[in-house]
């Protein structure tokens, strides 16, 4: 076991150099830099510039300053908001991680019973209703569903904001915008998982022998079941932490995502990087958390 | 399974707990006096000397005050600011400022005339890189120490070669401007080829090699162009000097025009007479910092050092920091050592980096915000209807045009241009698409004080019809490939769009519409690379050469590829007239010499719509949106 996380933590730091060396060229080759301004910078100070950054050295030169700040734990500085990343990333990173925790939470507190009883009473009513709601959850983007909560809902209860950031009530809407979809793909995952386990022969064996439906969907069931959202989920918290950009601007939330597409279409060289490194470690951590609750739920991976 | 979840709800409440936070509402902020502002971004840092932008002019006009104020109402009125007087000579080319005598900085040390030498000759310093110390230009002296103009005190001045200035004036100091710099970025100047070594040298000048480079040069004289019949002892000396000099600051021999006469009085000289100076000092990149905090945390030619962090900042204006949290709010509070601490009646400003326009809308119908940055197109005629005590519709210094690509094949055609831009229905692109009540632009600058706008375009189809038929394409409109390139911002495409109709429906041209995010169209437009492109510009202060000054050639504004000696001159002979009046009139003059040759065309001049709740009180309609803050009052 520890050989195999050991390992994994291994390919994951291979994964993470190799992703900061695509971002670090890749970045450098979309058209406009970090000192393109609305407006223009004479030559001289656009110079300047350029060496206060150390962009004017070449790449490869610059690709190992970047190495050697990293090595001495910083990040650089963010060139277009003129604040150290390691301060913006800190700042932020709790936010996101608030909103994707809570977000989580809703997706799991909703998807998965909604998948398990889909599959219990499949080919139902219920089972086609839950899987029609899951496919529109699936199907609606975030920034219909945000809008229209801020509109519909927040304006009619009293603890409810339409946007900003302040106390728990603030989390609500948008972990419940950025929860619903996953929501809906767990719900559909659940199901699948779930109606594949229940038609195995040592469900039907365990029904043989006269054990209560209720014992033999949380204690036999439920650990097969569970699998494939499972997997599902470790990355898709990764999601949720990283990827909540429109969630964030509609409800006005501080989190990271902006940050990683601001960073972007701005050509916040340091900025970037940094942003890309940090999510490069959460999805390699959540993988690798995931892997590990899966070996534990299934002991055929454990060899 | 059972654990997860009992760990995921107990950070979930472990945070709870720790981040709780009781909700104000607006009714309470109202009551406590603190206004809350959307303001679109997160700034790019609060230091007056690096920012560029209105939102970060926002938040530093809170903090910071100039030598003069805005006037609530009147804006001709110069109020007291740090300054409590100001006395120009007779012909404006010297200007005396008094500062307040109680003047002091939010940690309670005086405000004095030494931190404006200071403050200037840190914007000015040329390894500091501002990008705006063009403003402070006017002052004498001033361009040759920003840009580095070193031959003026090494050569022109020096002892050892000031007899013989004429026979080497000549020599490449400011390196040459036709070439692209931007090739040699990222290389090594030793990693080059000869024929490249010259080329570097030539497209810098003397004045902008390191040390090494000339080094090099020394060694090897030949890479780089020296005038002829220049001696080899001659170019020794000035090369000696050069590198003798390297790194040096000559803010001591440039002899800038700012003077601390005692610790209160300030004395500006400037290169030619500027009546607009007590306008200028309201900008902020006019502000003074603090001496004594900047040096506490680097030094004076170092930018992004930690005085503008929220521990550190302190600032001379009505309030002072309170708390930045990133991308979250900046809270500013009244500042007890402010030399007018009774004037100002709010007890703080909030700022909220709302980028999302929509969101923001939302926010203030929801009572969460006294004052909204912006307002969506879309939402004016809704807002007008629903909320019209609210809805602001105030005229704005700035104007929007189209850029026409003067160096292309087809648009160097001057009735083309014409006919594109008496073929441009401003009125029906603001009625359908803008919708903000802009006005229809006649020439580039807005009517602003005493200056009348000149008539230089309309629309007139007949007229474009005309000039189409002069050009070449006049039979086979559809043999014309010219693009038009925008931005992917909300609105644009649409923009786009009604252009297209416009020269299609008049000329039976079909141009080709190319949409780019923002960097990507801001890098095209810098470098020419377009046919037809949208823009505009915002003025810094309110007088025209703050729209005219940017079509100089060379100037990195103008990205047209138009430029014109008479239009120069007559900015030149302007800038040098004492009379105001007279001087405004060689301005219009100037505007109209550009607007004959129609390297662009004018649209609108904008408006700003956006929210004010109705508690605020002495929010009044500013041509820069520059209100004063502490006149400002909120009340139940």
């Amino acid at each position: 076991m520890l050989k195999t996380i050991l390992d994994r933590l291994l390919q994951g730091i291979v994964v993470i150099i190799c992703l900061l060396t695509l971002t670090f060229f890749l970045i450098r080759l979309v058209p406009g830099d970090p000192l393109t301004d609305e407006k223009a910078m004479p030559p001289q100070v656009r110079a300047e510039n350029m060496k206060i950054f150390k962009l004017d050295k070449s790449q490869p030169v610059q690709y190992l300053y970047y190495w050697k700040t990293l090595l001495q734990g910083e990040m650089g500085i963010s060139i277009k908001k003129r604040q150290p990343v390691s301060m913006i990333i800190s700042q932020s990173f709790p936010v996101s991680v608030i909103i994707g925790i809570t977000g989580m939470f809703i997706a799991v507190i909703i998807g998965i019973p909604a998948g398990i009883i889909a599959a219990l009473k499949h080919n139902s009513l219920i089972d086609n209703g839950t899987m029609f709601l899951a496919m529109l959850g699936i199907s609606i983007p975030t920034f219909v569903v945000g809008p229209i909560l801020a509109k519909f809902v927040a304006t009619q209860v009293p603890f409810l904001k339409v946007a900003g950031w302040g106390g728990p009530f603030d989390w609500i809407l948008p972990a419940i915008t950025l929860g619903l979809g996953t929501a809906a793909y767990l719900a559909r995952i659940t199901r699948a998982g779930m109606l594949d386990i229940l038609s195995q022969d040592f469900i039907r064996t365990a029904k043989a022998k006269g054990a209560d439906q209720k014992s033999i969907i949380i204690k036999h069931a439920l650990k097969g079941g569970l699998v494939p959202a499972i997997a599902y989920i470790g990355p898709a918290f990764a999601m949720l932490i990283t990827g909540s950009f429109v969630v964030e601007t509609i409800f006005q939330v501080p989190g990271m995502g902006q940050h990683f597409v601001n960073a972007t279409k701005e050509r916040d060289y340091f900025l970037l990087q940094g942003m890309v490194l940090l999510f490069g470690v959460l999805i390699v951590m959540v993988n690798l958390a995931a892997d590990i609750l899966l070996t534990y739920l299934n002991p055929r991976l454990r060899s | 399974m059972k654990q997860a979840f009992l760990l995921i709800s107990s950070i979930a409440a472990s945070l709870c707990l720790c981040h709780c936070e009781s909700k104000s509402t607006l009714a309470d902020y109202t009551k406590e006096k603190i206004l809350v502002m959307g303001n679109s971004n997160e700034p790019g840092g609060l230091d007056p000397h690096v920012v560029t932008g209105v939102l970060e002019s926002n938040i530093l006009r809170s903090m910071f005050e100039g030598l003069c104020v805005e006037d609530p109402v009147d804006a001709s009125i110069h109020r007291k600011g740090a300054a409590v007087s100001w006395t120009p000579n007779d012909d404006f080319t010297e200007w005396t400022f008094k500062l307040q005598p109680n003047g002091k900085w939010s940690d309670g040390e005086d405000v004095t005339a030494h931190d404006y030498v200071f403050s200037y000759h840190r914007i000015l310093s040329p390894t500091f890189g501002a990008k705006y110390a063009s403003m402070l230009h006017y002052i004498k002296g001033a361009k040759d120490y920003n840009q580095k103009n070193n031959e003026v005190y090494l050569i022109k001045n020096h002892s050892n070669f000031k007899d013989r200035w004429e026979s080497l004036k000549n020599i490449n100091y400011r390196g040459d401007s036709s070439i692209d710099k931007k090739q040699f970025e990222g290389t090594k100047f030793a990693d080059l080829k000869t024929n490249d070594k010259r080329n570097y040298t030539k497209a810098f000048g003397l004045n902008h090699l390191s040390k090494e480079v000339l080094l090099q040069i020394k060694k090897d004289p030949s890479l780089f162009k020296w005038t002829d019949n220049l001696d080899k002892v001659s170019q020794e000396s000035i090369l000696d000097t050069y590198i003798a000099s390297s790194g040096k600051d000559f803010w001591d021999l440039a002899n800038v025009g700012v003077t601390a006469i005692d610790r209160h009085t300030l004395k500006i000289n400037l290169n030619a007479p500027v009546p607009f100076l007590p306008d200028l000092t309201k900008h902020y990149t006019w502000f003074a910092v603090p001496k004594h905090i900047v040096l506490k945390h680097g030094t004076i030619s170092e930018p992004n050092t930690k005085w503008t962090n929220p521990e550190n900042l302190v600032s001379n204006g009505p309030f002072k920091m309170k708390t930045w949290k990133f991308n979250y709010k900046i809270e500013v509070e009244r500042n007890p050592h402010y030399w007018d601490f009774e004037t100002v009646k709010l007890n703080g400003i909030i700022f909220l980096p709302i980028s999302n326009s929509y969101t923001e809308t939302r926010m203030f119908y929801n009572d969460q915000l006294h004052i909204t940055y912006n307002l969506p197109s879309e939402m004016i005629e809704y807002s007008k209807k629903n909320y019209p005590q609210y809805t602001r519709q105030e005229t704005y210094l700035g104007t929007n045009f189209l850029r026409f690509n003067n160096t292309q094949e087809e648009l160097k055609d001057i009735n083309l241009r014409k006919a594109i831009a008496y073929a441009t229905n401003s009125d029906s692109l603001i009625k359908y698409v803008k919708k903000g009540g802009q006005k229809v632009a006649t020439g580039i600058t807005p009517p602003m004080g005493q200056y009348k706008a000149i008539n230089s375009i309309e629309f007139n189809p007949t007229k474009a019809k005309e000039y189409f038929a002069k050009t070449k394409f006049a039979n086979n409109p559809e043999d014309l490939k010219i693009t038009l390139l925008t931005t992917d911002k909300d609105g644009a495409k649409t923009e786009a769009e009604a252009f297209y109709a416009m020269w299609s429906d008049t000329l039976g041209i079909k141009i080709q519409i190319e949409q780019r995010e923002w960097t990507s169209y801001q890098d095209r437009m810098s470098k020419i690379d377009y046919g037809i492109v949208t823009g505009g510009w915002v003025g810094d202060y309110p007088d025209p050469t703050t729209f005219l000054d940017m079509w100089k050639k060379g100037d990195g504004n103008n990205r047209t590829g138009w430029s014109s000696s008479a239009y120069e001159e007559k900015l030149k002979v302007a800038s040098l007239t004492k009379d105001p009046m007279q001087r405004l009139s060689i301005l219009r003059e100037a505007e109209s010499i550009m607007m004959a040759d129609m390297p662009i065309a004018p649209l609108y001049w904008k408006t700003s719509n956006y929210l004010v709740h109705k508690s605020v009180k002495n929010w009044n309609p500013m041509i820069m949106k520059n209100q004063p803050y502490k006149f400002i009052d909120l009340e139940q």
